[in-house]
């Protein structure tokens, strides 16, 4: 996860390749399909799901170690305590894990939401926005219309309505989260 | 032994390892994936299926850091026997190296925007932090959250009016503008992290240090830098990690002398399409610093990423 996603990105791209590539291979050999039959990134039905998983496959140890940031904050006298009571393992994790890992869990969907919000360098290497404009997201949309059809003064105001969105979601979602964290 | 009721039974522990096991190896697989490639020839790593055992071979590191041309016959044969061992593996497919490539450059380059941009941030950021943990600043909390309102837009975004900017003042594509823009995109970070590693200091010492006769500055310089020394060392270490991966900043205002690596190494084109081995030797040389780095700085790891929100 502290890897250069542009580079990641460009690599994933041969592991996407249709004959040789690594990932259509063991998928070829899981599902018994033909490796060369199907293109991740050339298909427009399955080109976002290129990008899903890989980031999906760089993101999940950050989530992970929030997680565990989380389960370790977590008394193991409440446990006791419970057990004591003849509360189920399930009823456990229902009323005591998943209340007292929440804060951590919503941190971890702060800061991916906006990360994936801002997404650019690894999706401008995977699949340039195509097929086409299949995975075209706001920032490549941006970058488009500022980069390469140089409406500067388009792309601007674009861009201050993305800040403003951005800002005001992540706000409302900090004060529920302090909500949240004061119980 | 002592009988904890939550102690979870054997079988249960023989599931979590081998499903943490297994989910490591896929993980890892990727990863693996592009440093076996890099010791592949060219053929080995375009073969199906897929090659797990190969010959080694460092005709991709060779490719990564030579710029070379293909030779007839009767030229090869004039230029007798090859004097070094990267000759005799590029004479092999009948080509003659003529030059380095641009790729050390542009790691030089890395090295040189990462480092630069690190210490300007981390500076500026150790005294706006000890400036927020100790001081009674206006609108202290609204400041922080300005600070940290600069990481929540897309880099493409912030681009334009630098791109603008920087043409006016001659900045695109030096090293200088780059360094500077990767300072104010790191302060965040270095203000936010450092904070956090101050506020944890007890003010105490400081205080009785301006008792025993020390100047403010002197009481910093003295008492709360020596403490805080892990915090800015794995602050800096963040910086240099984020200021290395940048990519699109490093796209979009730089093409020639102030490059990076990060968008230099998609465009390694080898004969007939992308040529992955240099490609993967790249990448490679290019990623394992960052994986040195996370390893030292796992216990701090979180931290950083989270801007100091999760601390354990």
């Amino acid at each position: 996860m502290m890897l250069s996603p542009a580079v990641v990105g460009n690599f994933w791209t041969f592991l996407y390749q249709p004959q040789i590539g690594l990932f259509n291979y063991v998928v070829g050999f899981l599902s018994g399909t033909d490796p060369s039959g199907f293109s991740m990134i050339g298909e427009v039905a399955l080109a976002p799901w290129a990008i899903v998983i890989v980031d999906t496959w760089m993101w999940t140890p950050f989530v992970m170690l929030i997680c565990l940031a989380g389960l370790r904050s977590i008394p193991e006298s409440i446990y006791e305590a419970a057990e004591c009571d003849r509360a189920s393992k399930w009823r456990q994790f229902w009323t005591i894990t998943i209340p007292m890992v929440l804060p951590f869990l919503m941190l971890a969907v702060l800061f991916r939401g906006i990360e994936n919000f801002k997404m650019f360098d690894l999706v401008v290497q995977l699949t340039g926005g195509g097929p086409g404009s299949t995975t075209e997201l706001t920032s490549i949309n941006l970058k488009r219309e500022a980069f390469e059809k140089w409406r500067t003064g388009y792309a601007s105001a674009y861009a201050v309505i993305l800040f403003v969105t951005v800002f005001g979601l992540a706000s409302i979602y900090v004060k529920a989260l302090n909500k949240v964290k004061e119980r | 032994m002592s009988f904890s009721v939550t102690e979870p039974s054997g079988r249960q522990k023989l599931f979590a390892g081998v499903l943490v096991v297994v989910y490591a190896l896929v993980t890892i697989m990727p990863l693996a994936w592009i440093i076996a490639t890099g010791f592949k020839t060219p053929s080995d790593a375009i073969a199906y299926p897929p090659k797990v055992v190969f010959e080694p071979s460092l005709e991709g590191y060779v490719n990564l850091f030579t710029t070379r041309t293909r030779a007839s016959a009767e030229t090869l044969e004039n230029l007798g026997e090859p004097q070094t061992w990267y000759d005799s593996i590029v004479r092999e497919n009948d080509m003659v190296i003529v030059g380095p490539s641009r790729y050390g450059e542009r790691f030089l380059n890395s090295v040189i925007i990462g480092f630069g941009s690190t210490f300007l941030s981390v500076f500026l950021g150790t005294i706006a932090a000890y400036a927020f943990s100790r001081f009674k600043v206006p609108l202290k909390d609204d400041l922080m959250f300005f600070i940290l309102s600069t990481r929540m837009m897309p880099p493409i975004a912030v681009a334009i009016p630098i791109f603008l900017m920087y043409r006016e003042l001659g900045l695109n594509d030096t090293h200088l503008g780059m360094i500077l823009l990767y300072t104010a995109v790191n302060l965040s970070l270095s203000v936010w992290l450092l904070k956090g590693f101050i506020d944890e200091i007890p003010v105490e010492y400081e205080e009785a240090a301006l008792i025993d006769g020390y100047t403010r500055f002197q009481a910093f310089y003295k008492v709360v830098l020596p403490q805080a020394a892990t915090g800015i060392a794995s602050t800096a270490i963040f910086c240099l990690i984020f200021a290395w991966n940048e990519y699109a900043f490093a796209v979009l205002l730089t093409s020639g002398t102030a490059q990076t690596a990060p968008p230099f190494i998609p465009t390694i084109i080898g004969v007939g399409g992308q040529d992955w081995p240099a490609v993967a030797a790249g990448a490679t040389l290019f990623l394992l610093p960052v994986m040195v780095f996370t390893i030292l700085l796992r216990k701090h790891l979180l931290r950083g990423i989270t801007f100091g929100a999760v601390r354990k």
